[in-house]
């Protein structure tokens, strides 16, 4: 029995050993392997099935167009495009030297395929595709997308739309179902190889072939936990080199506890989504009477958010809503609090305590209480929401929080519309699509958080949607900005930043994209591992 | 004896914290301060992620933690020894019916069923009750239900009987009595087992999030990088209190265990 044990030891520790020695070295190169940790929920390796590895197909795919660093759409797979018929068709002119992960070439059949058939086939690309009425391919590298109707800012859609190949999605009738061993053939940088659930490790090889040249790297692999706890012990002890999560930093709690570690470095940028806010359904009484919003504003603690959520990693936002690093930001008033004047402007508009009960009631008497729903998964959200409801309390406000989950929340507050308050964030690309400067989180007609009906805000953004022309597109831009800070349809309630930390024992030259985080192009070819 | 009287002692400090909980926490310095500002003269326990004082939370979380343990052991208890009673009492379809739906309840997982219904149902304390309540009376019922096909069978129930008492009169007046000490001691550990399994949802995010109590202030701790910025004072006295709770509950139950030992070896039971 006691040599069946050492035996089994033997050879256990041997195999364990030659794993190690395999990860670090191929024949006699030692191989340079990033290695990040993340806690997204990735539990699929099809791009359409599960959102999260949908995310992490930037690392194996290039799209039409991306993000640059200061938030720019700009080409990737396109080399130049034009719009005809006043934004109803859109002419893209595609580079020549892109190749498949199989060899076969991308051409512009790829691409109007990829365009009809996320449009058909998935549901997640209807609503960015929506106003596309068909793509087809001129030559074999240009490709002409028609539109329903002009859509001046369809770049924006474009940044997310797959370009997928067609000579293996075509046979393929449900792409949520289809889990072949080609289904994350790309054209990027690195080489889909394999996701181990048990070990909860997704690895990628660089491409040799790739059109810009071979990554820095030349193995990436994804380590994923359950908790970030988790995570940043695993980048303590050096088991990963960064993390990720997509549109979201290191929750500034934990910097302190990282800033002892010496072998611990962090890049500190601009977040250009809004971190939190509270989000009125503009629709519904007391909600759609704007001195009510504006006295709401002058009950919250705007700077005591900004310290006790972010630990300081944020300022007051300004009421115009949308964060500065955006082009064409326009300065409104600054949000502050003054509990005297929250008093004053809801004791005009007649909210007040009728029955003596130390609640103010509507101005017909009857009693008040603010719901605000909020999702109970994210502990900041549930911890903020505690102190906006102490906040409103000190003026009289009723408060009842409704903690529900994600998807219950996307329910309430996209499908039903059936929230008064909710507490939620957006992302960067959240606030560029429809016509941008989070227009479509604002506007009835979208996403529409904030049920706004307001014909001035639908006619700045039509006129948004169709203006092709930079100048108007910038007084349009500061026109809508102002509009938010004047009705505050929406109350931004901190401007964040986003924290990436990583290991500066272990690696450099890490690049921040304000939309894919550190998964860009910059940083595989300018990240350089030091072990 | 001993055990008893220390099981009393906890409850008896927990329960009066709860109840003059806003009292106790004007008399104690609590200032509002950096997050996770450890022990001081200004927080005697330090402070939590958002800055403010953890002995504060301790206090009005003790509100939460008795409240929901004593209320849905008190309703679980309450449903159980109803189920218990008329089934052992009147057996027959009656028995078969509710003895069927105690077996089925008890093969349930209670556990993971709690996890699941918590997760379904809006996160309230009341619905925490609920749930606690309505998976845990089982235990309750089978022991309340054997006692009682014991006693049924006794020669007082078949004298009382003859001299024409009705069911009711029975149940009311001698079986409830007879099975009340049993009654007592299932409800104390229905106590001291709800409080953990309230500590227990609320840890994993399903507790009511609009209340302090000592399981939140884990899951915050927990969730929220107590445990990596070193920040034991967030966690370690809620961990403490949770278990001086389950314990002292626990005590008092072997403590009238041992009672009812003692007198039925000096043949005083009746």
């Amino acid at each position: 029995m006691k040599k069946m044990l050492v035996v089994f030891l033997f050879v256990a520790f041997s195999v364990a050993g030659c794993i190690g020695i395999e990860k670090v070295q191929d024949g006699e190169n030692v191989q340079k392997i990033l290695k990040i940790g993340t806690t997204m929920p990735i539990k699929a390796d099809n791009i359409f099935v599960d959102y999260y590895f949908g995310i992490l197909e930037s690392v194996f795919n290039d799209r039409l167009f991306t993000i640059d660093e200061r938030g720019k759409i700009v080409p990737e797979l396109v080399e130049s495009w034009k719009v005809e018929e006043d934004g109803k068709v859109w002419i893209l002119s595609i580079v020549k030297n892109a190749t498949w992960h199989d060899g076969e070439k991308l051409t512009a059949e790829d691409v109007a395929f990829s365009i009809n058939y996320l449009k058909a086939k998935v549901p997640g690309f209807k609503a960015h595709l929506a106003l596309v009425d068909r793509a087809e391919p001129i030559d074999k590298y240009t490709v002409k997308i028609i539109l329903e109707k002009p859509w001046a800012s369809f770049l924006a859609n474009l940044v997310v739309v797959r370009v997928i190949p067609k000579h293996v999605w075509e046979k393929v009738e449900n792409p949520l179902e289809y889990y072949g061993e080609d289904r994350n053939v790309g054209s990027g940088p690195f080489i889909y190889k394999g996701f181990d659930k048990t070990a909860g490790i997704i690895t990628f090889e660089a491409n040799k072939n790739y059109r810009l040249g071979k990554p820095n790297v030349d193995k990436l692999i994804f380590k994923l936990y359950k908790n970030t706890e988790a995570e940043l012990m695993a980048l303590k002890r050096g088991d990963v080199y960064t993390t990720y999560f997509y549109a979201r930093g290191l929750d500034p709690i934990y910097v302190p506890a990282l800033l002892a570690d010496q072998n611990v470095r962090f890049l500190v940028e601009t977040n250009f989504g809004v971190d939190n806010a509270l989000w009125f359904n503009n629709k519904l009484y007391p909600y759609s009477v704007k001195e009510f919003r504006i006295a709401i504003s002058y009950a919250l603690n705007y700077s005591e958010y900004s310290k006790t959520i972010t630990a300081g990693y944020a300022e007051t936002p300004k009421a115009g809503f949308v964060p500065p690093g955006w082009s064409y930001y326009k300065e409104t008033r600054e949000l502050v609090r003054d509990l005297a004047k929250a008093a004053e402007i809801l004791d005009s508009i007649g909210f007040k305590d009728f029955d003596k009960d130390g609640w103010r009631d509507l101005p017909n008497g009857s009693a008040f209480t603010m719901k605000i729903t909020l999702r109970s998964d994210l502990p900041e959200s549930t911890r903020l929401a505690e102190m906006i409801k102490r906040d409103l309390e000190e003026v009289g406000i009723r408060v009842k929080l409704v903690p529900v989950d994600g998807m219950s929340f996307r329910k309430i507050a996209e499908q039903e519309r059936s929230h008064e308050v909710v507490i939620s964030r957006t992302t960067m690309w959240g606030m560029m699509m429809w016509a941008g400067y989070g227009s479509g989180y604002v506007d009835s007609r979208n996403i529409g958080w904030a049920n706004v009906e307001d014909q001035e805000l639908h006619r700045i953004v039509d006129e948004m949607l169709k203006t092709t022309d930079e100048a108007r597109v910038k007084e349009l831009a500061h026109k809508i900005q102002d509009l938010y800070a004047e009705n505050l349809y929406v109350i931004p309630l901190y401007w964040g930043k986003i924290i990436q930390p990583y290991r500066a024992d272990k690696i450099e030259g890490l690049v921040y994209n304000p939309m894919m985080g550190i998964l860009n192009k910059k940083t595989w070819f300018s990240v350089k591992v030091k072990e | 004896m001993r055990l008893e009287l220390l099981g009393i002692a906890i409850i008896s400090f927990f329960i009066f914290t709860a109840i003059f909980a806003p009292v106790i926490v004007g008399l104690i310095p609590h200032d509002k301060s950096e997050p996770y500002s450890p022990p001081s003269k200004n927080n005697l326990l330090g402070t939590n992620d958002i800055g403010e004082d953890v002995l504060v939370e301790l206090i009005y979380g003790s509100r939460v933690s008795m409240f929901v343990g004593l209320t849905s052991a008190f309703v679980s208890t309450i449903i159980g020894s109803f189920v218990g009673i008329i089934s052992g009492y009147y057996r027959g379809f009656l028995d078969d019916f509710f003895g069927g739906l105690i077996d089925l309840f008890l093969v349930l997982p209670a556990l993971p069923l709690m996890i699941l219904l918590a997760a379904y149902l809006e996160p309230s304390v009341w619905n925490i009750i609920l749930v606690i309540a309505l998976l845990w009376w089982p235990n309750t019922a089978r022991v309340v239900r054997a006692k009682v096909l014991e006693l049924r069978e006794s020669q007082f129930v078949e004298g009382l009987r003859c001299l024409g008492a009705n069911d009711l009169y029975i149940i009311t007046r001698h079986i409830i009595p007879n099975v009340s000490d049993l009654l007592f001691a299932n409800f104390t550990l229905s106590v001291a087992r709800a409080i953990l399994l309230e500590a227990s949802l609320s840890f994993i995010g399903l507790g009511d999030p609009t209340y302090e109590s000592w399981g939140s202030m884990l899951h915050y701790s927990m969730k929220r990088g107590g445990l990596l910025n070193g920040a034991w004072w967030s966690f370690v006295p809620a961990g403490i209190c949770v278990s001086l709770a389950t314990m002292s509950f626990m005590l008092f139950a072997m403590g009238l265990e041992d009672r009812k030992k003692r007198t039925k070896a000096i043949g005083l039971e009746v």
